[in-house]
């Protein structure tokens, strides 16, 4: 490698023909490392180092720039949105993450606990399905019990908060989706106000439009229905998934659904011609969470050889890869902070690891104890609470474990 | 170290930079940035292969087949875009190293133009002209009386539907071409009563035959070993017999009796019952018993040989005391006895 980097800096510098040392064939090296001409870029990032007023390095500076710039150009084409305002969020990257147990809710449920779901409007309660088929409403500071929501039959796997309606729905392994009343919680005739049939199979995955009144859900049979919130009635059905739909993700511009599936691979619809805009195949074993990040058009998808994918929208490109692959390692469920970027990834042995969203630097490894009674508890539904100080993780011991971050 | 040597990997677009691509590649127009195909050049040709399932090929600006497209148009459910090169496989950011992390998503109020305000309300449109078809409320009204009328050109109109009337127009004229009749269809709704009973009977859901059960797949390489015979006996398992339990009454024989008694696991239990020894002993008791029975059958005969013994000599002496007692009256007859005073009460209580 040595004798590349220095033939590069020549043809750079002296913008010479006759180079002496053949070029070296960049692509099959990058085809075996994965990488592109990665070492370029390091080589010039050192040439800035050493001398700064050096005019070459400045000119590629320069052209770097140009390059950064053109490919937001690129995004303009493609998206409908304007990138020109860079005052409204700037990009945290986190560098250390020291998550410690804080609180474990032991016996929280009765059985495994599968899904949770943070009040995105007050932040002051958490609501967590589980296999023995209740919803139970908790307070998020004093982790105390507000509510107990029973009428599904089988196990709560997916759970969505209105941020327009005091709603709850939940999906259950019962094929039904029902929709609870929050403000009627303690009422005698209890709270459910509706309920969407017409699921063939159990209902593992769902999200709210947020902008309109619609309700996508998934499951077990492998297809997502769209509900409209107020009339019940199923508006579509969105098919291609050759498997059980494992999440689904939701947001305003094109494409507006992104799903993804046990088949390993992700889809982005186009609601209104119920088709699908584009299949993403990259993941080679299924897929069982995926997340999207609240204030970018990115998400994350996590696969069950543990290879974590970052998906840049709304074309669909691969933005990064991280994350170390190993058979082990089922990931269950992903987390992003949304005030740290740190990207949580909860595994099936109870493995728990945080990434840095933006760089895909591992930060911190842990693991979840199990509480006496079961060998180990994998982690089966995990979330940011909205400040990102805490981080909910439901799991196989049928307790809910809140971590936190110790400073 | 040889990568260099290594051949270009099979379908990539993707080309070894030298040095005159160098320059070009900080400029504006770079090949890094080549992601989206320029679409204007691509040149649509159909497939030479015969009998292949895509029927046509896109073809870049170099003629080279643009997979990408070329899947893109042969998918049927309108897919517009595929990621079908190497350059889809590798990320953007190992693709431009010093890509700025910024991806803001914007909503209704920050965004800065209109397009996500446009998107939501076509969508709320879709939404809301399928929700009316599905409760039933149309949007535009049909015709109240439900006709329609089909202009139809044919030779052969089957009229057999009793729903549809054929109005004849211009009979006259169309019997003098009857090459190519020309006729105008009323179709009118039937009336249907909501209150019949249906038609057509509502059937459970059959069962089809089941499919065949997997075929067993054995090896027949023989590379695995053969079944021992020690291997054979470890998996027989012993018939349940127990020592304490036998509800039915079977009759068990001893060797299983034996077999029980050991647990089941002493398999030459069988060869230590000394059949012999217990022929001679089951003999042995039978002769004890008959000997017993002989030996009682001769006490009883002894006992009831005394007893009939000693019945006679209770006789005798029976006899001899009536005899006694026949002497002694009649010796008193005959005043034989003048001391004894209770007879001769007796006799002056008779003489009165």
């Amino acid at each position: 490698m040595e004798s590349v980097v220095p033939s590069y800096r020549a043809a750079i510098d002296l913008q010479d023909d006759d180079i002496l040392v053949p070029p070296p064939d960049e692509l099959s090296e990058a085809a075996y490392t994965n990488t592109k001409l990665d070492h370029i870029y390091k080589e010039n990032e050192n040439d800035n180092e050493d001398d700064d007023d050096n005019d070459n390095a400045d000119e590629i500076e320069n052209g770097k720039q140009n390059d950064i710039e053109s490919y937001e150009n690129y995004n303009k084409i493609n998206e409908p949105h304007d990138h020109g305002n860079l005052d409204t969020y700037t990009v945290k990257s986190a560098t250390s993450s020291n998550w410690k147990l804080i609180r474990v809710m032991a016996g929280a449920h009765q059985g495994w606990v599968r899904s949770v779901a943070v009040d995105p409007v007050t932040n002051k309660w958490f609501v967590s399905g589980s296999s023995d088929s209740t919803i139970k409403i908790w307070d998020l500071a004093t982790s105390k019990l507000k509510a107990t929501l029973t009428g599904h039959i089988m196990g709560v796997r997916s759970l969505a908060i209105s941020k327009r309606f005091p709603y709850l729905f939940s999906g259950s392994e019962d094929k039904t989706v029902r929709c609870w009343d929050l403000e009627r919680t303690n009422s005698e005739a209890g709270c459910q106000i509706r309920d969407y049939h017409g699921h063939v199979g159990g209902i593992y995955a769902m999200a709210l439009h947020p902008e309109l009144d619609l309700l996508f859900t998934g499951g077990r049979d492998a297809v997502i229905r769209v509900w409209d919130i107020r009339s019940r009635n199923d508006i579509m059905v969105l098919t291609g998934h050759r498997s059980d739909v494992s999440s689904i993700v939701s947001e305003i511009g094109d494409p507006q659904v992104i799903t993804s599936s046990m088949d390993g691979t992700i889809r982005l619809w186009d609601i209104r011609k119920q088709t699908t805009s584009l299949a993403i195949t990259h993941h080679t074993k299924s897929i069982r969470s995926m997340v999207m990040h609240p204030f970018e058009m990115t998400l994350c998808s996590g696969d069950s050889s543990g290879n974590l994918k970052q998906w840049l929208l709304p074309g669909g490109e691969l933005l990064n890869e991280f994350g170390k692959a190993d058979n082990s390692k089922i990931i269950n469920s992903l987390a992003i902070n949304p005030a740290s970027n740190v990207l949580f990834s909860g595994y099936d042995n109870g493995r728990m690891e945080f990434y840095d969203y933006v760089s895909g630097n591992l930060l911190q490894t842990d693991r979840s104890t199990p509480l006496t009674g079961s060998e180990e508890s994998p982690i089966y539904a995990s979330t940011f609470d909205m400040s990102g100080l805490r981080l909910i993780t439901c799991e196989g011991d049928k307790s809910i474990k809140i971590w936190g971050e110790d400073k | 170290m040889f990568s260099s040597l290594l051949p270009r990997p099979k379908h990539s677009s993707y080309k070894a930079p030298n040095s005159g691509t160098n320059q070009l590649r900080i400029g504006p127009d770079s090949q890094i940035l080549a992601i989206s195909s320029n679409s204007s050049q691509t040149q649509v040709v159909t497939n030479p292969a015969k009998g292949a399932t895509i029927a046509q090929l896109h073809l870049d600006a170099d003629g080279n087949v643009d997979y990408a497209s070329t899947i893109a148009s042969a998918a049927s459910d309108g897919v517009s875009k595929v990621q079908a090169t190497y350059e889809d496989t590798i990320p953007l950011k190992t693709r431009i190293p010093n890509l700025k992390h910024h991806f803001p998503r914007y909503d209704l109020d920050t965004c800065p133009d209109d397009s996500l305000k446009e998107c939501v309300e076509e969508t709320r449109a879709v939404i809301n002209r399928i929700l009316n078809d599905k409760i039933g409320i149309s949007s535009e009204k049909k015709n109240t009386d439900g006709v329609t009328f089909v202009k139809y050109q044919s030779n052969s109109i089957v009229d057999s539907n009793h729903n549809v009337d054929i109005v004849r127009e211009n009979e006259g004229n169309e019997s003098s071409e009857n090459g190519n009749r020309e006729r105008v269809i009323q179709i009118r709704e039937y009336k249907e009563d909501p209150m019949l009973p249906p038609k057509f009977k509502l059937r459970k859901n059959r069962h089809k035959n089941p499919s065949p059960p997997p075929p067993i797949l054995k090896d027949t390489s023989g590379t695995e070993a053969k079944l021992t015979k020690e291997d054979r006996e470890k998996w027989r398992i012993p018939a349940a017999v127990s020592n304490w339990k036998n509800n039915q009454g079977f009759t068990i024989s001893l060797d299983k009796r034996m077999k029980a008694a050991s647990g089941g696991s002493l398999d030459e239990g069988a060869a230590d019952v000394n059949i012999e020894k217990f022929g001679s002993l089951s003999s042995a008791l039978e002769q004890a018993d008959k000997q017993a029975r002989e030996d009682i059958k001769i006490r009883n005969e002894m006992l009831k040989q005394r007893a009939i013994t000693e019945q006679k000599e209770k006789e005798a002496k029976l006899k001899e005391l009536a005899a006694l007692s026949k002497n002694e009256r009649y010796s008193t007859k005959r005043g034989y006895h003048p001391d004894q005073k209770p007879t001769k009460k007796r006799d002056i209580g008779y003489s009165h």
